[in-house]
């Protein structure tokens, strides 16, 4: 790769000191280059740490041992070029829809917020539901208004938590769908954690397998599908898929303990 | 075997001596005393009488044990009404709204004759009308704010119908402030939080005579004053109709009592037993300011309510609005058992 | 891209016609109950199963009333209580919400305080009333600071509380959004903690009035804790409910206009709203 990788993870090793139990190592070791424009995704057994790298490239948590860096430069202290999503919407109850994706351009002073909070709105389908309140959108609806609030902001990378998570089967794939087509639009650097091998290799380029825990790097695969991806039901019985599906799996099955 | 002979001795030697003192108890009617409850006023000179009793053990001399259940305000008339006391020795007024609303109470023997009171001011206040006589010399009152010691007190009732002979009003020419006790009244006056007081004994004598920062407006115990004090009935002890057919020894045993205590402070040569009585029961009252009060005022204490100082306090309230038409002095008094007037009226 | 699931909220509503009679039959519940009270207690006085002097009689208290109203009374002393209520509401609240913010900010003194408040607030401060009329006279003022005391550490407990339980989701993005301390304490902390807060103002509200009461019934010259004590001085018990009804009222008054405003501005809460 000529240019330098837009987010870098370098020798992060990360120890958790809880209060009345003794040290954790949750990650170690962990080297990893996200190139430019790229979504790479983390797949790991649970408790492996992957969500914990996620809060390293934020900011919001310092690593014990190597560091981060993004467009070149070290992290330190909380990023505001950040777009992050996890698995609870996070949408503010006392604001509406619309008022929730103007959050981050009202706290950066963008005059016209009104008018490109309502086109990401539209964007992800929700452009009748602008005035409504969190408890009156379902689920699915929430994480759309949580698409277009991180998207609204354009911002440098992504780091997604397993932000389709909480939601039902048919949700989620139409999500998936949703989620990478207002992608292709700037192609964001995007960080992803899943435990759902389909989805990793749907949305990504590169899928990254990570060993249990204290979480260490067991494999990168590539993943070599053309964009734009098919919809995931059409991509699901592809051989390539298949291919790359048992890849991933024989590689990660080792580290999911069954019925520890 | 010998561990529970000695065992039962000594249950069976209780049980004779348990019996023995209960017998006693109930077979010695002549050592015991009827004990009765009386609410009253704490440190207050219009109850001094009931101290005297008290200290000198003449309640115990005429076969009455009081216990004394004290109060502030309109409390001891509170505590006789609901039942909680047998008897009390509060303010006529009270009494008679009372009665006037239809609850029944007796009073059986006065106290005090004439209203502690005295409208005093703070030197400081320029009183221009002084020289002219009551009530035009209230006029300068107007604005200022007037301490009494408590909402529907006799201080309270006395302002305003004084006012109201000025032609002052009120709620609106003045402000009447309660500021509690005798203690806090002076202090209260001396540090100009209030203007001018309706003072309660020893207050007045306190300000006026020993630490002279104020003067007086309208001596009402002195004689001056509206007419309408002159005579009067200021307080004494009432009891309850039932009281009075089921325990009428007592009662009279009370009012033995009260008629004594009177004559002892009456008396110029029992001084020295009243500061005792202050002493124990006036607490916080200068020695000085007490002896300088009784020996101006002592006739103001006496145990016979007479029948035109019981309509007089009819006329106060019904002035004040507080009862519609006066109490006949029948329907108020104990007549059996109030010391008969003594032909002319007493002031 | 419309989504599989309907939206929620839409919870089938009764039909306007249903609603209008279930409001009729709650308003002559209402009436009927109230009324059967008022004909309980007119009847026991004049039936002579108990005496007038003691609880007075729904004839009686609405003469006395009629009379306080006619006489001017009856506007003045309401004016000067809701006035002094008001002032010791606003004035506390905005102090204790004030104080609840500056210690959910700093962790530190949170704890270094939190013994003392604690302590200050299982003090039953309407024994303080005395002792505020002593320092402050019979006027204002002591009012507002009776009403004080009560107001203020209810909505400083309640504001921190609510401050201290913010979504940390929502924290979280607010901060990596590039929120600063000041955005996030007004945009995120003061709206999140909000319904807290208004638990807060609603007792604050009851207790703002109660401190005023007991502090005029104590030492004052007008205002309905003074007729309150002032009928109970005079043995007037007319002039003492006269006095209880129009603080029910007054309350009452209060509360419904705190639930308006409340409604309005927590609009956005799935709680289900009451009648």
């Amino acid at each position: 790769m000529s240019a330098p990788a837009k987010i870098r993870l370098s020798n992060i090793g990360i120890i958790f000191r809880p209060r009345d139990r003794g040290a954790v190592e949750a990650v170690r070791g962990v080297s990893l280059d996200v190139p430019d424009g790229s979504i790479v995704t983390i797949v790991g057994p649970s408790g492996c740490g992957k969500s914990t790298l996620l809060n390293i490239v934020s900011g919001l948590l310092q690593p014990s041992a190597g560091f981060a860096e993004v467009n070149g430069a070290k992290v330190n202290g909380i990023r505001h070029d950040v777009g992050y999503m996890f698995a609870r919407d996070g949408m503010m109850p006392w604001r509406t829809a619309a008022e929730n994706v103007e959050f981050g351009l009202e706290v950066r002073g963008v005059a016209n917020r009104r008018a490109v909070a309502r086109e990401w709105l539209r964007r992800v389908g929700l452009d009748k539901f602008e005035d409504h309140y969190r408890h009156e959108l379902s689920q699915g609806m929430r994480q759309r208004v949580a698409v277009a609030r991180t998207f609204a902001i354009e911002p440098d990378i992504l780091l997604m938590d397993e932000p389709f998570g909480a939601l039902d089967s048919q949700t989620r794939l139409l999500l998936q769908a949703l989620f990478l087509s207002v992608w292709e639009r700037n192609k964001r650097t995007v960080l992803f954690v899943t435990h759902d091998l389909h989805e990793a290799i749907f949305l990504s380029d590169i899928v990254v397998v990570f060993t249990n825990r204290p979480g260490r790097v067991k494999s990168i695969i590539p993943v070599e599908l053309s964009r734009p991806r098919p919809p995931p039901a059409e991509l699901a019985i592809a051989t390539e898929f298949r291919d790359i599906y048992a890849r991933i799996w024989s590689d990660l099955k080792d580290e999911v303990r069954e019925f520890e | 075997m010998r561990g529970l002979t000695r065992r039962l001795t000594s249950l069976a030697a209780a049980c004779v001596m348990t019996t023995t003192m209960t017998t006693a108890l109930f077979t010695a009617p002549a050592l015991a005393l009827e004990q009765i409850k009386m609410s009253i006023f704490q440190s207050n000179f219009c109850c001094f009488p009931v101290y005297v009793a008290k200290h000198l053990k003449l309640f115990e001399k005429h076969g009455v044990d009081v216990e004394l259940v004290y109060g502030t305000g309109i409390q001891p008339a509170n505590i006789f009404v609901s039942g909680s006391a047998d008897s009390g020795a509060f303010a006529v007024e009270h009494g008679v709204t009372v009665s006037s609303k239809g609850q029944d109470l007796k009073l059986i023997v006065l106290e005090q004759k004439l209203p502690p009171l005295s409208l005093i001011v703070h030197n400081d206040v320029p009183t221009p009308n002084a020289d002219k006589p009551y009530p035009q010399n209230l006029i300068d009152l107007k604005g200022l704010k007037i301490g009494i010691s408590g909402r529907g007190a006799s201080t309270d009732t006395a302002t305003r119908f004084m006012l109201k002979q000025a032609g002052l009003d009120p709620d609106k020419d003045v402000t009447i402030m309660p500021v509690g006790d005798p203690g806090t009244m002076l202090a209260s006056l001396k540090n100009r939080v209030i203007d001018a007081a309706m003072a309660v004994e020893p207050t007045q004598t306190a300000a006026v005579q020993s630490l002279k920062f104020a003067k007086t407006m309208a001596d009402i115990e002195g004689g001056g004053g509206p007419s309408v004090f002159h005579p009067y009935a200021y307080n004494g002890v009432f009891v309850h109709s039932a009281f009075l057919k089921d325990h009428a020894d007592t009662a009279r045993g009370i009012v033995a009592a009260i008629v004594e205590a009177c004559a002892v402070i009456n008396d110029p040569a029992r001084m020295s037993d009243l500061m005792d009585v202050a002493a124990n029961y006036m607490k916080g009252s200068d020695p000085a300011v007490v002896k300088a009060y009784l020996e101006k005022y002592r006739s103001n204490y006496g145990a016979i309510a007479t029948r035109q100082g019981i309509d007089n306090v009819s006329a106060m309230l019904v002035a004040a609005k507080t009862i519609e038409k006066a109490v006949p002095y029948e329907q108020l008094v104990a007549t059996d058992f109030m010391p008969p007037e003594a032909g002319a009226p007493t002031r | 891209m419309a989504d599989s699931e309907a939206a929620q909220a839409e919870i089938p509503m009764p039909s306007a016609a249903a609603d209008d009679t279930l409001r009729q039959r709650v308003l002559l519940a209402r009436v009927a109950v109230i009324g059967t009270f008022l004909a309980v207690w007119q009847g026991a006085v004049s039936f002579g199963l108990i005496d007038s002097f003691w609880v007075s009689s729904p004839v009686l208290v609405s003469k006395e009333l009629w009379q306080e109203i006619l006489s001017g009374d009856l506007i003045r002393n309401v004016g000067i209580t809701v006035f002094e209520a008001l002032i010791a509401f606003f004035i506390s609240s905005a102090l204790g919400i004030a104080a609840g913010l500056m210690l959910a900010r700093s962790p530190f003194w949170d704890e270094v305080l939190a013994p003392l408040v604690l302590a200050l607030n299982s003090l039953p401060r309407v024994a303080l009333a005395p002792l505020i009329i002593l320092w402050f006279g019979i006027g204002i003022v002591a009012k507002v600071v009776t009403a004080f005391t009560l107001v203020f550490f209810i909505l400083l407990v309640n504001t921190l509380g609510g401050a201290k339980n913010v979504d940390t989701d929502i924290l979280t993005i607010a901060q990596l959004m590039g929120a600063s301390r000041r955005d996030i304490l007004w945009k995120v902390t003061l709206p999140s903690a909000l319904p807290w807060i208004f638990a807060g103002l609603n007792i604050g509200l009851t207790y703002a009035l109660l401190g005023v009461i007991v502090a005029e019934i104590l030492a004052s010259n007008q205002g309905i804790g003074y007729v309150i004590s002032s009928g109970a001085a005079n043995f007037n018990t007319a002039a003492v409910f006269a006095g209880l009804v129009t603080l029910a009222v007054v309350a009452w008054l209060f509360s419904a206009v705190m639930r308006k405003v409340e409604a309005r501005l927590l609009r956005w809460k799935p709680a289900v709203n009451s009648a």
